[in-house]
């Protein structure tokens, strides 16, 4: 069951991203498929939960049945080209073999980036989920969706301790939902979604990368991404930050891409997509104030701006019905439990973060912020990291006009970072003991700067190490 | 190309040779250094030799720059193939391989063990050990010449002399020369940085590999329960418990976070336990809790009170005890128990071994209130002293009992503490026995001659809470709402009980409040009155363990 409903969300999704892109080998399609299929299944799940606010496996089933047999039509549609995908996946397996010189320094690389995957996925699909805010909270509502309870039934769970009722509604339910269909059809581990969303970052990180530099250096700045120790620990645990990551770097390189290759229309579509599924993971993120920004700049300084603002605007329309259904489903939920008004929590939603804004009048701990976010995503993104995408951009400041746009994505970032933590600072009084959870929503940091660097320095020859007599 | 320069003065070339010569003396040297920093621990050369090892290195560095521009201006390369400097180098590389392996080693050897691991077994501190890694580094880019090719171009296009860079100029005919002398650098510079930062993440991610691999490999099919073991220990054990006795529709009352971490995070014990209701005695205090909670967990430290309870059950624990010197003082003669015998129990239990000659018993228990082990009796005389010297796996696990009947046909069983340290002989004893049976005798209204003593033993299955037997337990609370003079005459009046009761009160107050925790025990325990040397006793062992 559980390999039907993927199976057929993910046939669909292959369809949709070889519709939007034709220039995407295998395996990035097939990456782009789990991400897009993944989001599906979630949304559609958190559909249901919204409305009737539990989970029915055979109303699953009929979306499931409705999607494999659309891409059933499109692929005979299309004719033989798709039929023969089995031999397509052959040649494409054999092709890439091929290629691949393994006593090159890059077929060193690619081996041991392959060994990591294979590795991430043995651990994902034996070990049960374990990880602290994992059981606590996000696999532990995918386990009561799945035992047929619906969240409101929690409040019935506790005695007095209605305080901290907003916990179980800290997030929305994207990762739960994966959890439960998992739980409720008894799939492998929900682990195994993780170690795939690893799995999707690396392979769209390398095939990105290789449309803007060469074959070495890609394979090198791609194991740096594989071994990073911060991403693969998100393998082992399972936390939305890794999905988030997924979903938001993958957005900016199809942007990336988008306004390098004539800007079409389909990749600027999916790139779209990637963010509003961030958006879902994780709304709390300010990160998608930087991809607006050089989605604006983009707008601006190219042409057709009319269809750009219409997509930007539909863009905004699909982030805000995420963000009510979700706060109509927290009201709802929460009214059903306890009788006397609560004060909801609406901190949460991007939207009001821009009006709080107003109320900061003062900078004056921007220091201690900094010293405080330094130290606590240093361990996550590595200082000289940093500071090798900075020398990389400042030396060969004659490419900085050709990959502006990663520059300022990357600078934007940091500055939400930094802003983000502001805010925090001004309305909690513990922001300083968030320093773990601020650790581990900075690492989608690490792809963009390798990107970043991969876009402006070359690896040089490998014979470096070899001493000539 | 590598022509000396004649007109540098003779003093200048005779510097650089001494220069150059001396260099792998003077980086062997500080290598030994760091050997010994990585033996002992960071700060020790500043504790010891009163030097600061970081300026040392700083020094080095300087030189080994000083080094560097000698080697690319004054050296020929046929001059600098014969050197010591050359065989060094070559040396250096093979070094480095070898302990980089090794530094990985002990990386992973580090997660995949135990914090400290390597330390303990290898006397090695590895985060200095990696020092040195990253010192033979340090020589390793240092040796990076003019003889060294990047991508079939060399790195330094001559001899790093300012008359070249003049004369050829800086765009070489070649295309692939054409970046300068400092680009090149900036752009190995930026590998090396990359290497870096991989480097240093990759024990991270191996020893992150090899601590899930070490259990996937070795059970490749193990339940979800084994599993959840593995990540999770006793702790996963605790909650199978709880599960398997408590039905879904009860209420639990679960420890406070701020004294149970683990154990009183209802976010995380709600992911094992829902849909049973939990009631935190953070939020809720006991007297209110007790009408809606059905159950009680308990934890080594928590509760600091005995809930009236129904049944307890906890997680099987292994009792070992090794005894000696196990004497009974009678007026007339002088008893000395050699062999212990089963005389009884209420416990769920496995006696794994009871061995006369090695004076050893070992016990598995499920669930125990009491478990004797010792010598039948059938004497009217009263012992004036009973003490034996045990060894036991854990702390307050066993002490003596002596039980008298009394002709009513009630036992009264007199206890000494239990022992309060593990892993050593510690000395039981029961003193005043005559005055303690007179006290319970007439608090309990019990007929106070007669009494005949029927068993000395030893008793490894009283339960103390907050001591060993119920590291996890749960209590099953007795909600029959009669009193104590309503319900059937006990089998035993076990003063152990009391005793324990009592040393609850004092541990969970400070001294100031003892007397009002006191009262509070007399009151409660219907006026049983503990005598005052073993009221001093107990309060100086409690007080001094706070």
């Amino acid at each position: 069951m559980f390999y039907i409903i993927f199976l057929s969300f993910f046939l669909l999704s292959f369809q949709i991203i070889s519709r939007l892109d034709k220039n995407m080998k295998f395996i990035e399609r097939a990456a782009m498929t789990y991400l897009l299929g993944t989001a599906e299944v979630s949304l559609l799940g958190s559909f249901f939960i919204y409305t009737k606010g539990r989970i029915n496996l055979l109303e699953f089933m009929i979306p499931a049945i409705i999607s494999f047999v659309i891409s059933l039509l499109i692929i005979f549609k299309k004719g033989n080209t798709n039929l023969k995908l089995l031999k397509r996946v052959k040649k494409v397996i054999y092709g890439q073999l091929k290629r691949i010189n393994i006593t090159s320094f890059e077929g060193i690389c690619l081996l041991i980036i392959g060994l990591l995957l294979a590795t991430t996925i043995i651990n994902g699909l034996y070990w049960p989920v374990s990880s602290w805010d994992s059981l606590t909270l996000y696999d532990f509502r995918g386990k009561i969706i799945a035992q047929g309870f619906s969240l409101s039934d929690l409040f019935k769970q506790t005695f007095k301790d209605w305080d901290f009722y907003s916990y179980y509604f800290s997030y929305p339910l994207f990762t739960s939902i994966l959890h439960s269909v998992s739980y409720m059809t008894s799939g492998p581990s929900p682990q195994i979604f993780y170690s795939l969303y690893y799995v999707s970052l690396v392979v769209i990180f390398y095939s990105t990368l290789l449309r803007f530099s060469d074959r070495k250096t890609t394979a090198f700045l791609t194991l740096m991404l594989a071994l990073s120790p911060v991403i693969f620990s998100h393998t082992t645990i399972a936390y939305p930050n890794l999905p988030y990551a997924t979903y938001f770097v993958t957005g900016f390189f199809i942007f990336y891409r988008y306004t390098k290759e004539g800007r079409p229309i389909g990749l600027l579509m999916l790139s779209l997509l990637m963010n509003v599924f961030a958006y879902a993971v994780r709304p709390t993120e300010p990160f998608l104030v930087a991809f607006a920004l050089i989605y604006i700049i983009d707008m601006l300084v190219s042409r057709n701006i009319k269809t750009k603002i219409i997509y930007l605007f539909l863009f905004f329309i699909l982030l805000y019905i995420l963000n009510k259904s979700w706060s109509l489903y927290f009201q709802r939920e929460a009214f059903a439990a306890i009788s006397y008004p609560i004060n909801l929590d609406k901190r949460s939603s991007l939207f009001d973060a821009g009006l709080a804004w107003g109320s900061l009048r003062t900078f004056s701990n921007l220091p201690e912020i900094i010293k405080f976010i330094y130290n606590n995503s240093k361990g996550a993104v590595s200082p000289i990291l940093v500071l090798m995408s900075a020398t990389s951009v400042f030396f060969y400041r004659n490419k900085i006009k050709d990959n502006i746009y990663s520059i300022i994505f990357v600078v934007a970032c940091y500055l939400l970072i930094v802003a983000g933590t502001l805010y925090i600072s001004y309305i909690y009084d513990f922001w300083k003991i968030i320093g773990e959870s601020l650790s581990r929503i900075v690492i989608f940091i690490i792809p963009l700067l390798l990107f970043t660097i991969g876009c402006f320095w070359r690896l040089p020859s490998t014979s470096i190490l070899k001493w000539e007599e | 190309m590598f022509k000396k320069n004649k007109t540098k003065s003779l003093y200048l070339r005779n510097l650089s040779n001494l220069a150059v010569n001396l260099f792998p003396f003077f980086a062997v040297g500080l290598g030994v250094l760091i050997v010994i920093q990585s033996v002992t621990y960071k700060g020790f050369f500043e504790k010891n030799l009163h030097f600061d090892f970081g300026l040392v290195i700083f020094m080095f560095a300087l030189y080994a720059l000083l080094t560097k521009y000698f080697i690319l201006s004054h050296w020929r390369k046929e001059n600098l193939s014969r050197s010591i400097y050359h065989t060094f180098s070559n040396l250096n590389k093979l070094v480095l391989s070898g302990l980089f392996v090794l530094g990985i080693f002990f990386s992973v050897m580090e997660s995949v063990k135990y914090n400290n691991y390597v330390y303990s077994t290898f006397h090695v501190n590895p985060e200095n050990f990696w020092g040195l890694v990253q010192f033979c580094f340090l020589i390793l880019v240092l040796q990076l010449d003019s003889t060294t090719h990047i991508g079939g171009v060399k790195i330094f296009q001559d001899r790093w002399d300012t008359t070249n860079f003049l004369n050829k100029g800086l765009i070489p005919k070649s295309e692939l020369v054409r970046k300068s002398v400092f680009h090149r650098l900036v752009e190995i510079s930026i590998f090396f940085g990359l290497l870096w930062v991989v480097v240093s993440g990759a024990s991270g991610v191996l020893g992150s590999i090899f601590d899930q691999a070490k259990d996937v490999f070795p059970h490749p099919l193990a339940s979800y329960s084994q599993k959840m073991h593995t990540k999770w220990g006793v702790f996963y054990d605790y909650m199978q418990l709880i599960v398997k006795n408590v039905p879904s529709n009860m209420a639990i009352y679960n420890p406070p976070q701020n004294i149970r971490g683990i154990e009183g995070n209802q976010f995380l014990i709600r992911s094992f336990l829902f849909p049973r209701i939990l009631i935190s005695a953070q939020r809720v205090s006991w007297s209110i809790a007790k009408s809606e909670a059905d159950y009680v967990m308990v934890t080594d430290s928590w509760p600091g009170f005995e809930p009236p309870r129904e049944s307890f059950v906890y997680l099987p624990k292994n009792v070992q005890i090794f005894w000696k010197n196990f004497l009974v003082y009678f007026p007339d003669r002088i008893d000395k128990i050699d062999n212990l015998l089963e005389i009884d129990s209420d416990g769920d239990r496995k006696i794994v071994e009871n061995n006369s000659e090695e004076k050893h018993l070992s016990i598995i228990y499920n669930s125990s209130n009491y478990d004797y082990w010792g010598r039948s009796y059938s004497r009217n005389m009263t012992p004036d002293n009973i003490s034996v010297d045990v060894l036991v796996n854990q702390t307050e696990k066993v002490s003596i009992v002596a039980g008298f009947k009394l002709q009513n046909g009630a036992t009264i069983v007199l206890s000494s503490p239990p022992n309060d340290k593990k892993e050593e002989y510690v000395h039981l004893t029961i003193t005043n026995i005559q005055a303690k049976l007179d006290n319970i005798t007439k608090i309990q209204g019990l007929p106070q001659k007669g009494a005949t003593l029927s068993f000395v033993a030893l008793n490894p299955g009283q339960v103390y809470l907050h001591s060993g037997y119920a590291d996890f337990g749960l209590i099953k609370i007795d909600k029959s709402g009669l009193v104590d003079s309503e319900k059937a005459m006990p089998k035993y009046y076990n003063d152990a009980y009391f005793l324990n009761l009592y040393r609850l009160a004092v541990y969970n107050s400070s001294s100031k409040n003892i007397e009002k925790y006191r009262t509070l025990v007399y009151d409660s325990t219907s006026g049983f009155v503990i005598p005052d040397d073993e009221y001093n006793e107990v309060e100086k062992t409690i007080t001094g363990r706070k």
